[in-house]
């Protein structure tokens, strides 16, 4: 398979991997639909809004957070509530790589938890100061 | 086989949901690598589908998930290409999820472009057999064409599938009366092959 864009998942130097307890304590309707949107991107050359990435501004420049919305239908419901989940990591033009850094859902204008952006700020500075490690993020 | 995808859908949940992701977001990933191919925009694609913008821009959302039946025909007939729904068995879920490429969709042909393939390929084919030339020799290079036409990449193997067509356009068209073995000349067998070769490529 013709991959453009290598996965990897980052591993604290306590030995979390965030992006990992993020994705297991989600159903299987988010984990579905969250390694759809890996498997496109890993073989989009350019990546829009559209793709299912959008880079991230002010505070949180450098970050990227990937759109993984899903519609939930209660029994018998005539529609679907939208619910918005937002893994979030670095992309490196250069390396051809995506460094998952965390995950979290959004209600509203808010993050849950609220400190996930600024969680994953501080995991990617301390990987650029040595700490940690990387693994292949696996579908 | 991909393993690990695999034991996910041991889970029934992930299965369920699994399906719904890829037939929910894998229209709108062809679409905007179709898109691509044709240079076109959402408004040129409107209007050849004979749908309004706004839907073929819900249409291109990942995350819209309402696309109806007629909504999508409309789409396969702007593009040119045909949709299949159908079921089938997990493997052959898994087996599309880790073939999906965009140059895969780069490659797939619009109905115009395939039928002037089937039509020349026929053609060449018949008038090489015509010409008394070996039907082993002509179909070795309608396939060595094909195949190189798909670059050797792993990803290739569905377009191969698709580029069948004239293959087997061709097989059906020397199945005429062929000339007694060892009318042909090396040179004579190179010439048409490189000819037909021509023709089928895309």
């Amino acid at each position: 398979m013709a991959l453009k864009w290598r996965f990897l998942d980052y591993e604290t130097k306590d030995g979390d991997v965030p992006i990992r307890d993020w994705y297991s304590a989600e159903p299987g309707q988010v984990q579905s639909a969250f390694d759809t949107t890996v498997r496109h991107l890993s073989v989009t050359e350019i990546w829009t809004v559209r793709d299912g990435a959008k880079p991230l501004t002010r505070q949180h420049v450098g970050l990227t957070e990937l759109l993984v919305d899903i519609d939930v239908w209660a029994a018998r419901a005539a529609r679907g509530v939208k619910r918005r989940f937002r893994p979030v990591g670095v992309r490196n033009d250069d390396e051809g790589t995506f460094l998952f850094l965390g995950g979290c859902s959004k209600v509203g204008g808010m993050l849950d938890p609220i400190t996930a952006f600024d969680d994953a700020m501080r995991r990617w500075d301390e990987w650029q100061r040595g700490l940690g490690k990387v693994h292949d993020h696996e579908l | 086989m991909n393993s690990r995808l695999w034991e996910k859908l041991r889970n029934k949940a992930y299965r369920k949901h699994f399906v719904e992701a890829q037939v929910k977001r894998q229209i709108p990933f062809q679409m905007r690598a179709l898109l691509k191919k044709a240079r076109w925009t959402q408004g040129e694609l409107a209007e050849r589908a004979e749908l309004t913008q706004g839907a073929v821009s819900r249409a291109l959302n990942p995350n819209y998930g309402n696309l109806t039946l007629n909504t999508i025909i409309h789409i396969a007939s702007g593009f040119d290409v045909a949709f299949i729904g159908r079921f089938v068995p997990f493997s052959k879920l898994v087996e599309e999820f880790d073939e999906v490429t965009e140059e895969l969709l780069y490659s797939l042909p619009s109905f115009t472009e395939e039928d002037a393939l089937v039509t020349e390929a026929a053609t060449a084919a018949r008038t090489f057999a015509q010409e008394g030339h070996k039907p082993a020799r002509v179909l070795s290079f309608v396939k060595k064409q094909r195949d190189a036409s798909v670059g050797g990449d792993a990803g290739a193997s569905k377009l191969q599938r698709l580029n069948d067509i004239p293959l087997r356009q061709a097989k059906a068209d020397l199945k005429l009366p062929q000339p007694p073995a060892g009318t042909v000349t090396k040179t004579e067998a190179d010439t048409a092959a490189s000819g037909l070769g021509q023709a089928v490529g895309y």
